[in-house]
């Protein structure tokens, strides 16, 4: 029996379907068997960001309606083995599918792999509902700015109001430059209003705009740092301890420096 | 404007519950007029709650009760739960007011005048408020066993205790009370309301200070001082 984690943040924008497909892929990378939902029921973009568009044929709508079987459904990711998307239905919207369905479909998908990574939609209404209902963790993603901050506290309350309580923080597209000059939070000051574990930090890389639009996830680029993040998080999920580097931060945002993270 | 609402009406937390104590002296259309004053700066915060009224001395007819009662329910959300009245005689019990389901109170039951009014229950929160949430204690005070971040609201009859960082709301003295004051660890927040007062940081002081603050009310105006 795998594991289901919902990778939400509240805030549109900040990076939650980039953040699933590399991680859901280093993941797989590691030699776990991963499948990455996508829950974004409408506005569906986890199968472009993988590179998978063009294989998809049933999307989740389909097995929930009983037009084909979950395994037919899946789409195999043919870089790495034991990857495999499961696309949302581009025509539906996100009040067809009910939170018992979803629940019901993570659960099958649990059985039969090792990670279940549910890319949620932003907002916090049904279809966020939908895409946390069934999961174990989850994934918080958030980038250094007050209002993303503010949507992922919400968020968060949001979750463990559904006794969702196993959180991890992803900080995204930071820039260390700006946070050694002051101009953005550093790592402590998102955790000082969070609270919560952080998982790891994605610096702000152009690497991720051209793999997004290639359909190749920065995890298969060496030389990408935002990449080498990703993939140091799917080490930590693992239980790895992999420290975090250090964001020091000044000025603007206080005087105090950040320590040296280190999770697990 | 405190003295205003003291001599129409007057919203005080009692142990069962909120009471809308009413001038014996005011006409009906005074007292809807004070209560509109009264609840302005009060926004919605009161929705969803009951609450009792208080007629002292003085008797309403029934149609100035629906009146008063729709008042409140349409417009703040309040539901009526009991009329509380002087009744030291007889002929003034039977022709007591009633509104249809809401029952009448007596002299002998009036209980307000031995209770200690406001200040007395303290609710704790062991946890901290996140965005969106919203807690209230109109019974008496707060206590918050973590931080209130902001996009939280806390409201409280009497005084707000946060043992971490206040970076949200906080309104003491929500019914009135400018005595109230609001403490915190480290007091950051978005807005800050004692009574009918409010303030806000002055702007672009972000930095983060690590001693614990106590606003309260000085004359006109809520100030700030470093615990000690």
């Amino acid at each position: 029996m795998g594991k289901a984690i919902v990778v939400t943040s509240g805030k549109g924008g900040v990076g939650k379907s980039t953040s699933t497909a590399n991680i859901g892929t280093a993941l797989a990378v590691l030699g776990k068997k991963v499948v990455v939902v996508d829950a974004d029921v409408g506005l569906r973009n986890l199968d472009v960001i993988m590179g998978l568009e063009s294989r998809v044929v049933y999307n989740s709508m389909d097995v929930l309606e009983g037009n084909c079987e979950l395994e037919k459904a899946l789409v195999k990711d043919r870089r790495t083995k034991e990857l495999y998307l499961l696309a949302a239905s581009q025509k539906n919207n996100k009040s067809d599918i009910q939170p018992e369905q979803m629940k019901k479909l993570c659960l099958e998908l649990k059985e039969t792999h090792d990670y279940v990574l549910v890319d949620s939609p932003a907002g916090i209404e049904q279809g966020f509902q939908n895409a946390a209902v069934g999961a174990d963790e989850a994934l918080i993603v958030t980038t250094p700015e007050v209002a993303a901050v503010r949507d992922a506290d919400r968020i968060i309350g949001l979750l463990q109001n559904m006794a969702i309580t196993d959180l991890h923080l992803i900080i995204n597209q930071l820039s260390p430059e700006m946070v050694k000059t002051g101009d953005m939070m550093g790592p402590t000051d998102v955790i000082d209003i969070l609270s919560i574990n952080l998982i790891g930090v994605v610096p702000k890389d152009k690497e991720i705009v051209i793999s997004t639009n290639r359909g190749l996830p920065s995890t298969y680029n060496h030389k990408s740092d935002a990449g080498h993040a990703y993939k140091r998080i799917a080490q930590r999920l693992e239980g790895e301890e992999v420290p975090i580097p250090e964001f020091k931060s000044a000025g603007l945002f206080g005087t105090w420096f950040d320590k040296l993270f280190t999770w697990g | 404007m405190q003295n205003e609402s003291r001599s129409t009406v007057e919203l005080k937390g009692f142990r069962d519950g909120m009471r809308l104590i009413i001038d014996p002296g005011a006409s009906i259309e005074e007292i809807e007029q004070a209560i509109v004053g009264r609840m302005a700066n009060l926004g919605d915060s009161l929705s969803g709650m009951t609450m009792n009224i208080d007629l002292g001395s003085r008797s309403l007819n029934g149609e100035e009760l629906v009146r008063l009662k729709n008042l409140l329910n349409e417009n703040y959300g309040l539901e009526v739960k009991q009329i509380i009245g002087d009744a030291q005689d007889d002929s003034r019990r039977t022709e007591a007011p009633q509104i249809a389901g809401v029952p009448a109170l007596h002299g002998e039951e009036r209980v307000y005048n031995q209770l200690t009014p406001m200040n007395e229950e303290t609710r704790f929160i062991r946890y901290t408020l996140r965005s969106g949430q919203v807690e209230r204690a109109l019974e008496g005070n707060m206590v918050i066993l973590g931080d209130v971040n902001p996009g939280a609201e806390v409201v409280a009859a009497g005084d707000i205790i946060v043992l971490g960082a206040l970076r949200g709301v906080a309104h003491a003295g929500a019914l009135g009370n400018t005595s109230s004051i609001i403490f915190a660890l480290n007091l950051l927040p978005t807005q800050l309301r004692i009574g009918r007062f409010i303030t806000r940081p002055p702007a672009g002081k972000q930095h983060r200070r690590q001693q614990a603050e106590i606003a309260r009310v000085l004359g006109d105006a809520i100030i700030v001082e470093e615990f000690d």
